[in-house]
């Protein structure tokens, strides 16, 4: 392990006990009740410490892996409409199917990100430039977008708009264990298996034909990264909404660790997702009283700004 | 004496059609023909990037039989383009060609191809020329037993073109061959052997001086030999 991965799994370690702990004066009142202390804990905060954490690195990692496959740093989760067909398909799994167990919703998750991608590269092809990827998926994110809308809007239940806001927007809040165990078991089976592929996704770098001529099968990596990435993104968005940019940022830090390496970014950018959503929902947590910012929100807020250097610093490196 | 390469029957759907093709050790072959024509079909089919049919055997051993860790050894492929998506360094750009770490012999291409001073460059920040040199370095770099280069000469000044020749013929001293896709005919007598593809099949396989005068080359590429150099066939 290189050094500065042990000092972003440290910073990781530090930002989750800070979230877990955080804010102290509820845990200080129940320290002559030590059995509610530890529920307050393990049932109402861990589930959320654990879920910023895995959905942090599953957005770093997955958009790492996207940008490696895409041969695209403009590509991630939110860019490539795999986020807004996640949240497609589990509105429509919730409020059309009437299905309610975790685990069928998280599928259901899955397979809109899935859809959602592969209309992506059917429509954009697999390395476009970046202007017809991110028409793309802007396409995609906005007609799922949509018709999320629209299913809610005509739901059976009169109060699926108002159910769903928060959920949509992003957040960690009020989830359980199990609703996290089901977001992040196969998200965490996804991530181990992409971060198998560092080599050939670093590899994929020096063109399709290189690759495959070591030995390698661009196509079927192509196929392996989308579904894995699906899954993994689409179990979590169907607990905890849409979050936007982690994703592209992340593996953008990422790669600035691994000297432009994109698959050994794997990794370093599951860290830093993992550490920039933990602290996102710190912020939120230390919000205005009595109002409740979803995460998603704060991570836009943060993230558009950055977004937009990202661009400009292309634009000057392509016309440099 | 076993070939390097034994390709039977390979072909590509509409670009190439059933080739038979061997290539001894030693072996300097000249890829020559019209833009389209099928040079670089010819060496994809070869390299078991894309292939319709056939077989391909690299000193004896079916290329599909061997895995990533060995293949390099075998055979790589140098693409003509000379993009990386990527700014990694030139260092590790090298390095990439080698299926283990071996920070000594990417110093020593380093060294054999003067990038030694733009080792921790970002190769989106060479020219384009320089950028060859580098992924001529990461095909070279593992020394296997077939080289398929298109289009290596492209983007250099003289002097690199000289010096990729020579390197070239150094490596295939060592028993290694290579197949090298041309624009520029008249360097085919710098190789042992030419072949001429056309209209996705090979129109002739003779010695460079001999299909520099042939009838197959002048109707191949539309332009005839005269004593002032080559002109268009009217």
């Amino acid at each position: 392990m290189t050094r500065w991965m042990f000092h972003l799994l440290l910073a990781a370690l530090a930002v989750a006990t800070l979230h877990l702990l955080l804010p102290l004066g509820p845990i200080l009142e129940l320290r002559n009740s030590p059995e509610t202390a530890r529920l307050l804990l393990t049932e109402l905060r861990l589930p959320r410490t654990l879920l910023t954490l895995g959905y942090g690195a599953v957005l770093g990692m997955t958009g790492a892996a996207l940008q490696a496959l895409f041969a695209n740093p403009l590509a991630s989760p939110d860019i490539t409409g795999s986020s807004s067909g996640g949240a497609l398909g589990a509105v429509f799994a919730s409020y059309w199917l009437g299905l309610t167990s975790p685990l069928a919703l998280a599928a259901s998750g899955a397979v809109g990100s899935l859809l959602a991608l592969v209309i992506v590269i059917t429509l954009a092809g697999r390395r476009s430039d970046s202007a017809v990827l991110l028409l793309a998926g802007l396409a995609v994110a906005l007609a799922a977008g949509a018709v999320t809308s629209l299913l809610l809007a005509l739901a059976p239940s009169p109060f699926a708009f108002y159910d769903s806001f928060e959920w949509l927007m992003g957040s960690f809040l009020d989830r359980s264990i199990g609703q996290a165990a089901v977001a992040l078991i196969p998200a965490a089976i996804c991530c181990g298996l992409l971060l198998k592929r560092t080599h050939p996704l670093d590899l994929l770098g020096l063109g399709e034909d290189v690759m495959a001529s070591m030995g390698y099968e661009p196509r079927r990596l192509a196929i392996e990264v989308v579904l894995l990435c699906s899954i993994a993104v689409g179990a979590c968005v169907s607990v905890c909404g849409s979050i936007g940019f982690v994703g592209l940022i992340a593996p953008y830090a990422a790669r600035l660790l691994t000297r432009g390496h994109p698959g050994k970014a794997l990794a370093p950018a599951a860290a830093i997702g993992a550490i920039l959503l933990t602290v996102a929902d710190l912020g939120v947590r230390f919000g205005p009283a009595g109002r409740t910012i979803p995460v998603g929100v704060l991570t836009t807020v943060v993230g558009a700004p950055l977004f937009i250097w990202i661009i400009v610093g292309m634009r000057r490196r392509l016309t440099a | 004496m076993t070939s390097v390469l034994n390709a039977q029957s390979v072909s590509l759907a509409r670009r190439l059609k059933r080739t038979d093709l061997q290539v001894k050790p030693g072996e300097l072959v000249a890829v020559i023909g019209p833009n389209g024509g099928g040079k670089t079909s010819l060496l994809r089919a070869v390299a078991g990037i894309e292939r319709t049919s056939g077989s391909v055997t690299i000193a004896g051993e079916e290329l599909d039989s061997i895995g990533p860790s060995r293949r390099p050894y075998r055979l790589t492929f140098l693409a003509a383009s000379r993009e990386l998506v990527w700014p990694i360094s030139t260092r590790d750009a090298i390095g990439l060609g080698l299926p283990k770490s071996d920070e000594k012999r990417v110093d020593d291409i380093l060294d054999l191809l003067e990038l030694t001073s733009l080792a921790d460059r970002p190769v989106d920040r060479l020219s384009t020329g320089e950028r060859a040199r580098v992924l001529f370095g990461r095909a070279i770099a593992p020394e296997p037993q077939l080289l398929l280069l298109d289009e290596p000469l492209s983007n250099l000044d003289p002097y690199w073109v000289l010096r990729f020749l020579e390197i070239m013929r150094e490596l295939t001293t060592n028993g290694a061959a290579a197949m090298v896709a041309l624009h520029d005919i008249d360097r085919v007598t710098e190789f042992d052997r030419a072949i001429l593809v056309s209209a996705g099949e090979i129109l002739a396989d003779l010695l460079p001086q001999v299909i520099l005068g042939s009838q197959a080359l002048t109707e191949a590429f539309r332009i005839e030999r005269e004593s002032s150099g080559w002109k268009v066939r009217r």
